[in-house]
């Protein structure tokens, strides 16, 4: 019998959700181990992993927690934190599950755009180039705006301004256009100056209603998650 | 000719008849102030806001739950709401004073509570939704939770 990962059984007891955690023989990872492991850090980090580092970090966890369960570390307390996390996630999937079915009309979604129109504006967008140096020498001196060595250039187009990452974002002000933001540490010998040449100011433009209505149809669903769990619980106690 | 005089009379009750049966759009609790010529689509809001105030003044807080927002009738269900709701008095007049574009599909209306001892004037906030104008609840039971609140409580 081929053994997948962390041998993890759920039992539904007439007590509790039972979870048995044994090694794995052959802790080989799959397809499946590195997108669940990638959704998992998107739904918890909002952060979007890539291919390679999500198998990598899939493979050291899979080898690191095999050793923890082989040498017996699990203990009871720690087990029932696992059945705990494991039991609100099955419990909450529930409730949204049967949220799903649940119809929302046109008018209750349209008239949450309309009163909070200022909400779903489009983003505003930059045009950027990216220029790498192998020296931070080269790089500063390419922002300070001596002509001459203008790195390994790359037309990055067009980007959201909230899409960049942190260190890049803080620079960028509003409306400014032509010119470049202090040199970036990408690496050993990599330095990165980035350059704004246009600003696209989309704060007076609104997302269109059909874009958004998804959107909109899950924070309802948020906002009535308590009261709906309470009302399915009643059909089950 | 006996005959065509009644047959006109009979239309005339017909008709008259007809328009009592239309929906009420004058109430003897909620005056317009202003004065100026509306748009159809500001006359669809103040027939709303007539009969909105007429309910809510009469504590008639079922029929009044109707015209708020769908999406905050989602959310709030109607013993809720009649107990974020803390009525007027006996007397209390409504007068709609004025009309004000926050955008396209939202309005602030300005109007003056007259009651048998002081007028005083607020606000509302109105929604343009497919086609029909909706009222915002706020609570005012409690002191606002923030700054929408303060302003159209």
């Amino acid at each position: 019998m081929k053994i997948i990962g962390l041998l993890s059984v759920l039992l539904i007891s007439s007590y509790a959700v039972n979870i048995q955690l044994l090694p794995d023989k052959n802790p080989q990872i799959t397809q499946q181990d590195v997108e669940a492991l990638k959704a998992y850090v998107k739904e918890k980090y909002h952060f979007i992993m890539n291919e390679s580092g999500a198998k990598r970090i899939a493979k050291d966890n899979r080898i690191l927690a095999n050793e923890f369960l082989k040498k017996g570390l699990l203990s009871p307390f720690e087990r029932n934190l696992i059945r705990v996390e494991l039991e609100k996630r099955l419990a909450d999937k529930m409730v949204k599950n049967i949220q799903k079915n649940i119809k929302i009309s046109d008018d209750v979604i349209r008239s949450y755009y309309e009163d909070h129109i200022d909400e779903f504006k489009e983003p505003d967008k930059i045009k950027i180039v990216s220029h790498t140096f192998d020296s931070y020498e080269k790089a500063i001196d390419f922002y300070k705006g001596n002509k001459g060595n203008p790195g390994k250039k790359k037309d990055l187009g067009i980007k959201e301004v909230d899409s960049l990452k942190a260190p890049y974002r803080g620079f960028i002000e509003k409306g400014k256009e032509n010119y470049c933001i202090p040199p970036i540490v990408l690496g050993k010998k990599k330095y990165n100056v980035l350059c704004v040449e246009k600003y696209i100011d989309n704060s007076s433009k609104h997302i269109p209603y059909p874009k958004v209505k998804k959107r909109i149809k899950n924070i309802l669903y948020k906002k009535t998650f308590s009261k709906e769990r309470a009302k399915i619980l009643e059909q089950y106690k | 000719m006996r005959k065509g005089f009644f047959s006109v009379v009979t239309i005339a009750l017909f008709l008259l008849n007809g328009c009592s049966e239309k929906p009420q759009e004058r109430y003897e609790n909620v005056t317009i102030k202003e004065q100026k010529s509306f748009s159809k689509k500001e006359q669809d809001l103040v027939k709303r806001f007539s009969a909105y105030w007429h309910y809510r003044l009469k504590n008639q807080l079922d029929k009044s739950y109707q015209y708020e927002l769908p999406y905050q009738r989602y959310l709030i269900s109607v013993d809720d709401y009649k107990s974020q709701i803390d009525s007027y008095g006996e007397g209390t007049k409504v007068e709609l004073a004025s009309i004000s574009y926050i955008s396209p599909n939202i309005v602030a209306v300005k109007r003056l509570i007259k009651t048998p001892k002081r007028k005083y004037t607020l606000k509302d906030k109105w929604v343009y939704v497919n086609g029909t104008w909706y009222h915002k609840f706020f609570q005012n039971i409690l002191p606002p939770k923030n700054k929408e609140e303060a302003e159209f409580q």
